[in-house]
């Protein structure tokens, strides 16, 4: 039977471009450069890259769950992994104190934590599509009709808080916020 | 023979994994193991008495989720009842004839507590709390809190132990490979939370494997005076030909672990990954050796959830800023109930490099316990510096202890019975360590003599609570020398007997000995340096004035304290005399702008739009600058930004240098007569279940820059909150703001709950769920897409 692996994986490598459209900042002029690398230092080698994940038959789970995108989606797999990637509490800190202090800061932490989760999950995805060949992108509950109560049953079985500190509140909300969950199918 | 008699003269083994066995035995992915104790019991008795039959003198009772977050009140004392039962069935019917005894085993609920998770501390404690009852009630022989990853939550889960049993608690840890918890605190931070609060032993689980965690359980045992614990994983998992297998096998496991109770470890088991198999290698490997006997450590130390600062080596500065006495910015700010000038304070003074916070809210017209509690609990937000917690109400003292992360610094009992009557129980319960002044019920000796004698008094009462020496630190009480020339040298007399003949650890408020005198400073900064010189340990402190940084630096480095002098010269580098900066501004085209403060605005430029903004308070009234300089330049950006030449990033920095230029205007104003009119009040809240703040935070700082008095509620906040404070402050306008599709609901029900109570006032929404359509259906008056239509919004209301 299956268990619940974790990975850590190293820093992935920071791209200011995309940083920058996440702050909504279409063209950077001195003072927004030099503020993102103010926070890009204060950031830099002080998060967690962390992914728990397990890989299950399509049929072991979501049973109630009605949902045309989800079905569409796995209807020519027969394997899944279901995966919760972190990359931890301190820029939910960084976040929370600047946003008393700094509202520019704040953004702009709030533009690198979207970025950073977004390169965790493509290295692990990459990672995946290397173990298993024939694997399809990501997709994450709250996308099209996929309901976010969903993630209580991912929480469930990857025992996220344990494995990787990741919890969730009542409103299917996660903390730390900068984290995401998500399927991969594998291709039949 | 109880568990605690036990554990004195021996080496305690503890069960291995039980969820590996229940999955082997049919859980499945998802299942509540918990219930396992009433549906199938025979499976749950077998496992626990393989592992007695094993060695094991405890087994934990399969209750590591069994809670009332998972479970109806009904169902978890089923669950309790089970476990117990099932767990000293196994125990009897075993036939191993060591000690055995059963735990209530108490894992983490899965929610992350305030702030940055929505689980307040009290619901945490009560939540434990039934669970601790239960375990109680059924007849455990101790509680063991373990694979905890954030210490809020360990914090709640020991009070909660220790309110509800007379029981030994045993608390361990799951730390990652970087040596800290999820949340960041370090092993040293967690011995001293925990062992300051009574838990009988401590240690680390879960994780990793034993070579790993060896790091972790070395540091617990060079600064623990109780049993320290250990119960790793058979390694990391790894997947083989699909089959999940962990890396380190059984006798490996034995001998690694064995390696560490030698050094010291006292109680010692296996977690994920290891059955029964390990257990029995272990005891084996165990069988012999004599346990190593646990020393009272001497380590005077406080904590915050991060890390642990040590006193008695390097001195210890302590921020004195948090404390309205004679600073009138502040006595404003706790009145407006401004807390975020507290919190720039406390984040300014961390910079400047001071190792503790001081906090006390305490003033007249304030509600003392309410606003500590709640400045406490701000500041540990920003700041991950331990606390000084600062009153003379015991209620507020009270409070504030028992919800602060970490061990606090307790100011302060004195030599009045009174005092330690109500102050010694409270360090006892929950950790700490305590300010003692040298004064008593005859008030403050004039003598070193009398000083000292109080000192002794204090001492020999704090042992009578529990509490010892190396938890006290005396304060032999700075006076001014203006009015008592012979008043430093009391107070240093005394300092040095407490110190080299009581062996205790001495404070001092410094900046009191100058009062009354011209160029305060100069003698703060010599008295200083003569308290260092007489064994002063840490100094109540303005980190602000150089003189003081200055002595402190130039003090480590004279006493060989700073190798290198390395953290002197990086001091002294970055040391700017004040007169060498004020002719800095630069002077680029500001031709575009009436003004050089204007200018600074516009470019976000800070520091240069509050030293603009002093220099103009010279010459001209503050309403004029507010009008003519700050509101024009922050039309410029706004207009910019609705046209889209201007972005938010640079927005919010133009916001920022607006905000500084207004905050050297509320000082200008707080020390002077001065007022400005408000523009309308207008309440901010995130609505209930929602944790995302930063768009509300970038909405209050653009109202509050065009006058409006802002009341910030915070997030996550109740309907009937945010209610009850329009209807005080019959505010015209409530903004709201939702992130989430499913916290859209609390913001429909916070309108209409609005419109019943209220319905003068006006509902603006947003957030990133919101369109126009939406906030119309929910009932809202206007839905604004960012931060300037939320302005326009409010002034076209008022």
């Amino acid at each position: 039977m299956s268990i619940v692996l974790t990975k850590s994986y190293v820093e992935p490598p920071f791209d200011t471009k995309e940083i920058l459209r996440y702050a909504m900042c279409k063209d950077a002029d001195e003072s927004v450069t030099s503020l993102l690398n103010e926070c890009l230092d204060e950031i830099k080698g002080k998060l967690a890259y962390k992914v728990c994940y397990i890989e299950l038959p399509i049929d072991a789970l979501f049973a109630d769950v009605k949902s045309e995108v989800l079905s569409k989606y796995l209807s020519d797999c027969n394997n899944y992994v279901i995966f919760a990637a972190t990359v931890g509490i301190e820029l939910d800190r960084l976040i929370t104190k600047y946003s008393r202090i700094s509202p520019a800061k704040a953004h702009m932490f709030q533009a690198i934590g979207a970025e950073r989760i977004e390169a965790l999950c493509d290295t692990f995805c990459e990672a995946i599509k290397q173990e298993y060949k024939n694997t399809k992108p990501r997709i994450s509950p709250g996308y099209g009709d996929m309901p976010l109560e969903m993630q209580r049953e991912i929480f469930n079985i990857l025992d996220c808080p344990r494995k990787i500190g990741l919890t969730l509140n009542e409103s299917m909300l996660m903390s730390p916020t900068k984290s995401v969950t998500a399927f991969i199918g594998v291709l039949k | 023979m109880n568990i605690s008699e036990f554990l004195k003269n021996n080496i305690v083994v503890l069960d291995g994994g039980m969820g590996t066995l229940l999955q082997s035995a049919g859980l499945a992915a998802g299942e509540h193991p918990e219930l396992w104790n009433i549906t199938h019991p025979e499976v749950i008795q077998k496992i626990h008495r393989d592992y007695y039959d094993a060695g094991s003198n405890i087994v934990n009772t399969n209750t590591f989720g069994a809670n009332t977050l998972h479970f109806s009140h009904e169902e978890l004392e089923q669950i309790v009842k089970a476990a117990v039962e099932n767990a000293r069935e196994a125990a009897k019917v075993s036939e191993n004839q060591c000690e055995k005894y059963v735990a209530l085993d108490i894992g983490p609920t899965g929610k992350l507590l305030k702030p940055y998770g929505d689980f307040d501390f009290e619901d945490a404690v009560a939540v434990f709390a039934d669970t601790v009852k239960l375990g109680v009630k059924y007849g455990v022989d101790l509680v063991m809190i373990e694979t905890m990853n954030d210490s809020y939550e360990t914090k709640a889960a020991l009070l909660a132990a220790k309110e509800n049993s007379n029981l030994p608690v045993f608390v361990s840890n799951a730390y990652g490979e970087d040596g800290k918890l999820m949340t960041g605190a370090s092993p040293a931070a967690m011995v001293a939370m925990l062992e300051g609060m009574g838990a009988d032993a401590i240690g680390v689980n879960c994780s990793l494997g034993p070579k790993q965690l060896a790091s972790v359980v070395e540091e617990y045992l060079k600064y623990a005076s109780v049993p320290v614990l250990l119960k790793p994983n058979a390694g990391l998992p790894k997947s083989e030909n699909g089959k999940t297998v962990y890396d380190v096998g059984a006798d490996e496991f034995a001998a690694d672990v064995k390696a560490l109770v030698d050094k010291g470890v006292r109680i010692c088991g296996g977690c994920c990954g290891t059955t029964p198999e390990y257990i029995k290698a272990l005891s084996e490997k165990l069988a012999g050796s004599k346990p190593k006997p646990i020393t009272e450590k001497n380590y005077s130390v406080v904590s915050s959830y991060t890390h642990a600062v040590f006193f008695g080596d390097s001195p210890i500065l302590i921020g004195e800023r948090i404390n309205p006495t004679g600073k009138k910015r502040l006595k404003q700010a706790l009145k407006d109930n401004d807390i975020d000038y507290l919190l720039s304070e406390a984040i300014n003074q961390q910079e400047k490099g001071v190792h503790i916070l001081d906090v006390n809210v305490g003033m007249p017209e304030i509600d003392e316990v309410e606003m500590l509690k709640k400045a406490a609990f701000e500041i540990q937000a920003v700041s991950n510096l331990p606390l000084q917690i600062d009153t003379a109400s015991p209620v507020a003292m009270e409070v504030a202890l028992r919800r602060y992360n970490g061990k606090a610094m307790v100011n302060s009992v004195n030599g009045k019975q009174e005092s330690m009557k109500v102050i010694f129980p409270l360090v006892k319960k929950y950790g700490g360590m305590v300010v003692a002044l040298t004064l008593d019920e005859d008030g403050i000796p004039m003598t070193v003599e009398g000083r000292v004698n109080i000192a002794k008094k204090i001492l020999a009462t704090a042992a009578e609570y529990g509490i010892n020496k190396k938890d006290i630190i005396f304060d032999t009480l700075t006076m001014p020398i203006s009015a008592d020339i012979n008043a430093a040298n009391v107070t240093l007399g005394s300092l040095k007997i407490i110190k080299e003949e009581l062996g205790c650890n001495t404070s001092l408020g410094v900046s009191n000995v100058s009062f009354g005198l011209p160029n305060r400073d100069a003698v703060n900064g010599a008295f200083f340096a003569l308290a260092l010189s007489n064994g002063l340990t840490a100094a109540i402190m303005n980190p602000y004035s150089a003189e003081m940084m200055k002595t402190y630096h130039a003090f480590r480095a004279l006493r060989g304290m700073d190798e290198n002098c390395a953290e002197y010269i990086s001091f002294a580098e970055s040391y700017v005399p004040d007169t060498a900066s004020a002719n800095a501004a630069p002077q680029e085209k500001k031709d575009e702008f009436k003004s050089a403060l204007q200018h600074a605005i516009v470019k976000g430029l800070k520091e240069q739009a509050a030293k603009l903004t002093s220099e103009l308070l010279s010459s001209t009234p503050a309403l004029d600058i507010v009008q003519n300089e700050i509101i024009p330049a922050l039309d410029i950006v706004g207009v910019g930004f609705e046209k889209n030449t201007v972005y938010l990033p640079q927005l919010l920095m133009s916001a920022e240098a607006a905000k500084s230029a207004f905050e050297i205007i509320k000082t200008h104003m707080a020390n002077t007569a001065e007022q400005t009119a408000s523009k309308a009040k207008i309440i901010l809240a995130t609505v209930h279940g929602d944790i995302h703040d930063i768009g509300k935070n970038i909405v209050k700082l653009l109202l509050e820059n065009y006058g409006f008095a802002v009341t910030d509620l915070g997030k996550d906040v109740a309907p009937e909150t945010i209610v009850d404070e329009v209807v005080r402050q019959h505010a015209p306008i409530v903004g709201l703001s939702a992130l989430m599709t499913t916290t859209v609901p609390a913001m429909e029900e916070t309108i209409k709950q609005l419109r019943t109570a209220a319905p003068w006032c006006k509902v603006v929404v947003g957030g990133a769920v919101l369109t126009e359509e939406y906030a119309a259906q929910i009932g809202a008056d206007k839905y604004a897409k960012d931060a300037m239509e939320t302005v326009r919004y409010a002034e076209s209301c008022t």
